[in-house]
C-alpha cells in the first residue's frame, strides 16, 4: 500500500529540481537579455566632460608689491 | 513526551508501531530541512533523507508539508535558482554580456560567500537575500536605459519555475497541511491555531517557524515527526503533549547527554 499521491521517488527529486534550474535560454532571450545589458552599460557610463581651456586671471598691479 | 528516532532505526520502529497498532494513521509531518535537503544533491544528509521519504512513501504514509514549511522549500529553492544563474553570468565561457559594475558586485560577494562557506562546511553555497538585493540594485535600469535589466532576468530565469518545482514536490508525495481540505479532516483532532503555537514557543523557547510545525504535529494523529533540527526533538523530549520525532542518526546521538525525565 504506498501512498498514492507519491507519482515519483524522492531519489530522483534533486535531479529534476535541477532540470528546471538548467533550463536552457533561447537564443532569441540570449538576444533579448544581451540587448537589455548593452543599454544598461551604456546608460552608466558617465558623460564625457569637455575641460575648458583655463583662462589666464590678470593679477591686480597692487598685488605684486 | 516523545522518542528521538534515529533515521537508520525507522524499519524496526514501524514494524514496531504498526504491529502495535493496526489502526495507525500512516501520516506523518515534514520540517523545512528535510525538504530542503531531500532536493539538494549537496547536502550531507540527502541519500538518507531521500531514504527515509521513500520508506515512508512505500509504506502509504501521507507525508504533509505546514504554508511556511512550504514557502521556505520554495525561498530556498528562489535563492539556489537565482546564485546559479548569476554565477553562470560571471563565468568566463558565459554568452551573456552582463553589465560591468553587476559583474564585479557578483565576484565580490562569490568571494565573500566562499570564505563563509569555508569558514562554516555546513553552510550552503547560495546568496542570501541580502547578497541578491545588492546584486540586484546594479541591474536597475541606468539614466539611460527604459527597462531594467533585473526585471528580464526574473522573466527568463524564474518565469514559471517555482511553480514547476512545487509540483515536482507534490508529485514526490508531499501535501500541503489544510484544515479546508476534506480528505485531511481524519488527520487531526484539533484546529491548528496561534495560541497553542505561541504556548509551544513560550515553553522551549523554539522559533516561530518551528512551533508552527511543532503545533500542527501535536493537533495532528500523526505518531511521528521527521525532522533535521535540533530544536524539534528538544521540543519532544521537553514537551509531554508531543510524540515522537524521526531525525538523522547523528543528530538523535547528541540527545543522549540531555535528560528531561
Amino acid at each position: 500500500m504506498k501512498n498514492p499521491r507519491a507519482k515519483k521517488p524522492f531519489a530522483t527529486l534533486a535531479a529534476r529540481l535541477k532540470a528546471i534550474r538548467r533550463r536552457p535560454l533561447t537564443q532569441e532571450q540570449l538576444d533579448r537579455l544581451n540587448g537589455v545589458f548593452g543599454e544598461m552599460e551604456k546608460g552608466n557610463k558617465p558623460e564625457p566632460q569637455v575641460q575648458e581651456p583655463r583662462k589666464k586671471i590678470a593679477r591686480p598691479p597692487e598685488a605684486e608689491t | 513526551m516523545g522518542r528521538v528516532i534515529a533515521f537508520s532505526q525507522l524499519p524496526a520502529y514501524l514494524e514496531q508501531v504498526e504491529a502495535a497498532n493496526p489502526a495507525l494513521t500512516r501520516a506523518t509531518i515534514l520540517d523545512t530541512n528535510v525538504l530542503i535537503t531531500s532536493g539538494y544533491e549537496v547536502r550531507a544528509e540527502f541519500e538518507h533523507v531521500h531514504g527515509v521519504l521513500d520508506l515512508l512513501n512505500d509504506r502509504g504514509y501521507r507525508l504533509l508539508a505546514t504554508v511556511n514549511t512550504k514557502a521556505e522549500f520554495l525561498e530556498f529553492q528562489r535563492r539556489l535558482h537565482l546564485t546559479e544563474t548569476l554565477l553562470d553570468m560571471v563565468d568566463q565561457h558565459s554568452r551573456m554580456r552582463i553589465p560591468s559594475a553587476a559583474r564585479a558586485k557578483i565576484t565580490t560577494l562569490k568571494g565573500s560567500l566562499s570564505t563563509a562557506v569555508g569558514a562554516d562546511p555546513e553552510r550552503d553555497f547560495v546568496f542570501n537575500d541580502v547578497h541578491l538585493k545588492k546584486i540586484k540594485k546594479e541591474f536597475s535600469a541606468g539614466p539611460h536605459s527604459g527597462r531594467t535589466g533585473w526585471l528580464e532576468i526574473c522573466t527568463n530565469f524564474l518565469n514559471g519555475h517555482l511553480q514547476a518545482m512545487a509540483q515536482e514536490l507534490e508529485d514526490s508525495g508531499v501535501e500541503y497541511v489544510s484544515q479546508h481540505v476534506s480528505s485531511q479532516t481524519d488527520l487531526f483532532h484539533t484546529k491548528i491555531d496561534w495560541p497553542d503555537a505561541m504556548g509551544i514557543v513560550e515553553k522551549t523557547g523554539v522559533s516561530f517557524s518551528d512551533s508552527m510545525i511543532l503545533n500542527a504535529f501535536q493537533c495532528s494523529h500523526c505518531p511521528f515527526i521527521v525532522s533535521m533540527d535540533f530544536d524539534v526533538g528538544y521540543a519532544v523530549l521537553a514537551d509531554p503533549r508531543l510524540k515522537d520525532s524521526i531525525m538523522p542518526d547523528r543528530l538523535a546521538a547528541e540527545y543522549r547527554h540531555y535528560h528531561f525525565r
